[in-house]
């Protein structure tokens, strides 16, 4: 090391070749990056051209107007204002089912496990939700129309639709949540049992608080793929646009309304491009809301640095 | 971050250090305790007197079972899946690894220390009441109290009763550690276990634990009373010299055959200048293990 006799190596070609290879990757890396960004940037910008582009569509009514008149002319004219309903009902009967099994699911698949039986039990629930998590939508909203409309007799309304989405949304909950439970270090869950806290307040009190940045994002796949979805939501919820009265009423969330403008209505583009802004705001407001919860509740309970 | 209270003497420390009871009745009697993992044992028949009020060290090299033993004393080590152990370990007359016991109750008499200091992610109040809750102690105004006087117990309060709210995870890892020991004994255990306390810190953090537990040896405050009681220790340590300064009897574990064993136990003193076995011989004087 100290050797002073020889003298320091020279910059050999070498070396400033993989000094220009390293600039080429990152070169490589930040154009696919800004390509990233772009994209989402393009669609975006092309939603909203498309909306912005398409004229009033309210005529003496002001722009809130849209978010709670209803629609008219097929959509083309009114508002969203049953669609959005439909849209927050469907969710709500997802999210009301979806996330307790799926929190529940999770926690058994990463808390439970001391037992040759428990470990077997959870291979086997694993690997079906993997296999779930690939079914195409159409597949599950067949599978709900036939389930949820025709055997349990619901026909179409928003509880078939809400129910047949909890189906599609559970596996990626699932896992997304079992991730959480799993990044909290063992040695929490150790020191809480070695203080006297039973399974249940263990988790209570220490693993979930500490598993809640990895739910809340869990939590965002869930919303996320359960709004953009139309396929499932086609066969079971329907399409009626009318303001939904109960649950048992078919209703049209905001996906479908913007494929059937998209499809079937002349002159709809105006209309799905406007609906279509709707939707992507709103997937973009629930994403960075949990971002941002998350990211506060990381700073208050991990070390700064 | 600044250590600024391991600069100050201990002084107030000092005069509480009360001496170890001369004559030792065992608070624990571990008879025959074999851990095994999947059906192999990982140290068998261990067979050990852990007197009451005083500190005993396990010592021996790695791998020959000092951890899996202790873990077995709380029932720890149920959380390990093919994890099982035999034998008996009487704590008052009642055996703790008999099916029947709860080992949630239990393990609020039986207190455990990890190598790594695992304050939860939390503020340093919540990490001292959240236990407390959780053991059913339900007045809001009990539960702070007890845990400023767990803090003032272990030497931490000085240093963090400006910043109760803030991180525990913030604490450099003395202070972590510390702050480990005040919200077990909080709870009042009869017996503590430190698996290796001090091996993760630096050495004025290792010399501020050893006094704090040469302290607590002597008598500390927590639940359910006001009354100083001494509070019995069994320490695993890689480290002779610590062994030698904090504790009263000495265990040495060995790996015989494959599988770790008790060699011998003893007052330290006596361990470390007259061992029986051959290998505690050549392991204390440093020239094996
Ligand atoms: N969770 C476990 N699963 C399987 N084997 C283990 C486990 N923990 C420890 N062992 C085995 O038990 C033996 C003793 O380990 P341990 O109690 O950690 O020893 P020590 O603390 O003295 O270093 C080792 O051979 C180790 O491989
Ligand atoms: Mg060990």
């Amino acid at each position: 090391m100290a050797d002073l006799g020889t003298p320091a190596p020279p910059q050999t070609d070498q070396a400033a070749v993989s000094h220009w290879g390293d600039r080429f990757a990152a070169g490589v890396m930040w154009s696919v990056a800004l390509g990233v960004v772009a994209l989402l940037l393009w669609i975006v910008g092309d939603v909203l051209m498309g909306a912005v582009g398409g004229g009033p569509w309210a005529p003496g009514e002001g722009w809130w107007a849209y978010f709670t008149a209803e629609p008219r002319s097929l959509g083309v004219r009114g508002g969203i204002g049953s669609v959005l309903a439909s849209t927050g009902l469907i969710l709500t009967v997802c999210l009301g089912v979806a996330l307790p099994l799926g929190l529940g699911t999770a926690v058994l698949l990463t808390e439970t496990g001391a037992t040759r039986g428990d470990a077997r039990l959870a291979r086997a629930v694993r690997r079906s939700l993997d296999v779930l998590a690939g079914v195409p939508s159409i597949v599950f909203g067949l599978f709900g129309s036939v389930l949820f409309c025709e055997v349990m007799g619901m026909g179409f309304s928003i509880k078939a639709g809400g129910l047949t989405l909890a189906c599609m949304v559970l596996p990626i909950f699932i896992r997304a949540a079992e991730d959480g439970l799993r990044s909290v270090p063992e040695a929490w869950r150790q020191g809480a049992t070695a203080l006297g806290l039973s399974r249940a307040a263990t988790l209570r009190r220490v693993v979930l608080p500490a598993a809640f940045p990895g739910l809340a994002v869990a939590f965002v796949l869930g919303v996320g793929r359960a709004l953009a979805e139309t396929a499932a939501l086609l066969f079971t919820a329907g399409t009626v646009t009318r303001m939904p009265g109960s649950l048992d009423d078919s209703g049209r969330a905001l996906s479908v309304h913007i494929y059937e403008l998209a499809m079937f209505v002349n002159g709809g583009e105006a209309a799905a491009y406007r609906a279509a802004t709707v939707l992507v705001l709103l997937l973009l407001g629930i994403n960075l809301a949990a971002a941002a919860v998350a990211r506060r509740y990381v700073l208050h309970v991990r070390p700064s640095a | 971050m600044s250590l600024p209270v391991l600069n100050e003497p201990d002084l107030h420390l000092v005069g509480q250090v009360r001496p170890a009871p001369a004559v030792a009745h065992p608070l624990l009697r571990a008879c025959c305790v074999t851990v095994s993992y999947g059906g192999k044992p990982a140290v068998r028949d261990v067979e050990l007197e852990i007197a009451h009020g005083r500190i005993t060290a396990i010592i021996g090299p790695s791998g020959c079972g000092k951890s899996s033993f202790l873990a077995s004393l709380n029932r720890l080590t149920d959380l390990i899946g093919g994890c099982t152990v035999s034998g008996a370990a009487m704590l008052e007359g009642h055996d703790l690894l008999a099916p029947g016991v709860d080992p949630v109750a239990l393990r609020r008499r039986v207190g455990m220390i990890f190598q790594k200091p695992n304050p939860f992610a939390m503020s340093i109040r919540k990490n001292l009441e959240m236990p407390l809750k959780a053991n059913g102690v339900r007045g809001a105004a009990d539960r702070r109290d007890l845990a400023e006087q767990a803090l003032r117990d272990v030497g931490l309060w000085d240093e963090v009763s400006g910043r109760l709210n803030q991180s525990a995870l913030r604490l450099s890892g003395g202070q972590q550690q510390r702050l480990c020991i005040a919200r077990a004994v909080v709870l009042r255990p009869r017996l503590l276990l430190l698996d290796e306390p001090c091996s993760a810190l630096d050495p004025m953090a290792t010399q501020r634990i050893e006094e704090l537990l040469t302290e607590l040896r002597g008598g500390c405050c927590g639940l359910d009373s006001d009354e100083e009681s001494p509070l019995t220790q069994v320490v695993v340590t890689h480290n002779l010299a610590q062994a030698k300064r904090i504790a009263d009897d000495t265990a040495v574990f060995w790996v015989r055959e494959g599988c770790g064993v008790m060699i011998e136990s003893g007052p330290t003193e006596s361990v470390f200048t007259h061992p029986q076995e051959e290998e505690t011989r050549r392991y204390v004087s440093g020239l094996q293990g």
